[in-house]
């Protein structure tokens, strides 16, 4: 068996997690916890993912320097990277097919540095303004360059297909300048019921 | 408390827009916070269309259609001068980020004191 070419898809998740793995240096760069209810919560210093699947909790973890071992968590995860690369010349493929482009979907919105599209952070929309937020050291830490902290909130993107369902990703930005925080609770989250 | 949408603006380039992945025009929506800021901005707190995400939209965007105020409301100043009128629970520190991390008891909060809102208005 040859081994075929990652996806676009794939370059951008690579991508994310390079990104992750450069903040984190030689440092663990992602641990789980798992509580009683429904979500997984992973922190991955930057980043931290939500997951969701049903019922099932996936966890993603891993240490810098295996990069490889954090991308195959990463994508077990999201499912994002699942069935990529398969033709269209089988029915049976339909499926997969679907799962790819829900796939693509969801790594078309990341910029090849790991940080989001503009298109999409211009369709986000505002959760939680600065003043209102709860996490003190995030504000301190928003506000470390001089920044007004009216000027921050922390936002959401609108939904975004994967293979394994709908998600958005929350993070902050300073509506003034533009400039996003990727380095604190910049994070995706699966959709589930309400 | 309900709006209608009777304008789509952008609220991070400022451009009118005809359409929108959180709100329809000519809709009515249900008010849930109302957020008034010392710059002058006001913001209302809107479950939104996608699946209803309580986001934060410029009252410009709005306009009245049922002015009483919900029941449960309550109004405080937040140090730093904003005014903010909302259940007494979501007005508390925190309580939306806790909200977006799923947090069960915000959860719970959010689905009764909408409730309370929704039953009132029906």
């Amino acid at each position: 068996m040859t081994a075929r070419p990652r996806s676009r898809s794939l370059v951008s998740l690579l991508a994310l997690l390079a990104a992750v793995a450069i903040v984190a240096s030689s440092t663990v760069v992602a641990s789980a916890t798992t509580s009683a209810g429904p979500v997984t919560r992973v922190r991955a210093n930057a980043h931290s993912i939500e997951t969701r699947v049903g019922a099932e909790h996936r966890v993603v973890a891993g240490r810098v320097g295996r990069d490889t071992f954090v991308y195959d968590q990463f994508v077990s995860a999201t499912g994002v990277a699942t069935e990529t690369g398969l033709g269209a010349s089988n029915a049976a493929t339909g499926p997969a097919l679907a799962r790819q482009l829900a796939g693509e979907e969801a790594s078309s919105i990341f910029t090849s540095s790991g940080g989001l599209q503009r298109s999409v952070l211009d369709a986000s929309t505002p959760l939680i303004r600065g003043p209102n937020l709860g996490n003190q050291q995030l504000v301190k830490t928003l506000t470390a360059d001089g920044s007004n902290l009216a000027d921050w909130a922390k936002y959401t993107t609108p939904a975004f297909n994967s293979p394994s369902g709908p998600f958005q990703v929350h993070f902050y930005m300073n509506s003034s300048t533009g400039a996003v925080h990727y380095l604190d609770d910049f994070k995706v989250v699966f959709n589930g019921p309400r | 408390m309900r709006v209608v949408c009777v304008q789509l603006t952008n609220p991070n380039t400022g451009l009118t827009e005809s359409t929108s992945p959180w709100l329809d025009l000519d809709t009515e929506y249900e008010v849930l916070e109302v957020y008034a800021y010392p710059g002058g901005r006001i913001d209302l707190r809107i479950a939104a269309k996608d699946a209803g995400t309580p986001a934060l939209f410029d009252s410009e965007l709005f306009m009245t259609v049922d002015e009483r105020i919900p029941p449960n409301w309550i109004a405080r100043v937040r140090e730093g001068g904003t005014v903010e009128f909302g259940p007494s629970t979501w007005l508390e520190t925190g309580f939306w980020e806790r909200f977006f991390d799923r947090d069960s008891a915000a959860i719970e909060s959010f689905e009764t004191e909408k409730r309370r809102m929704l039953d009132r208005d029906r």
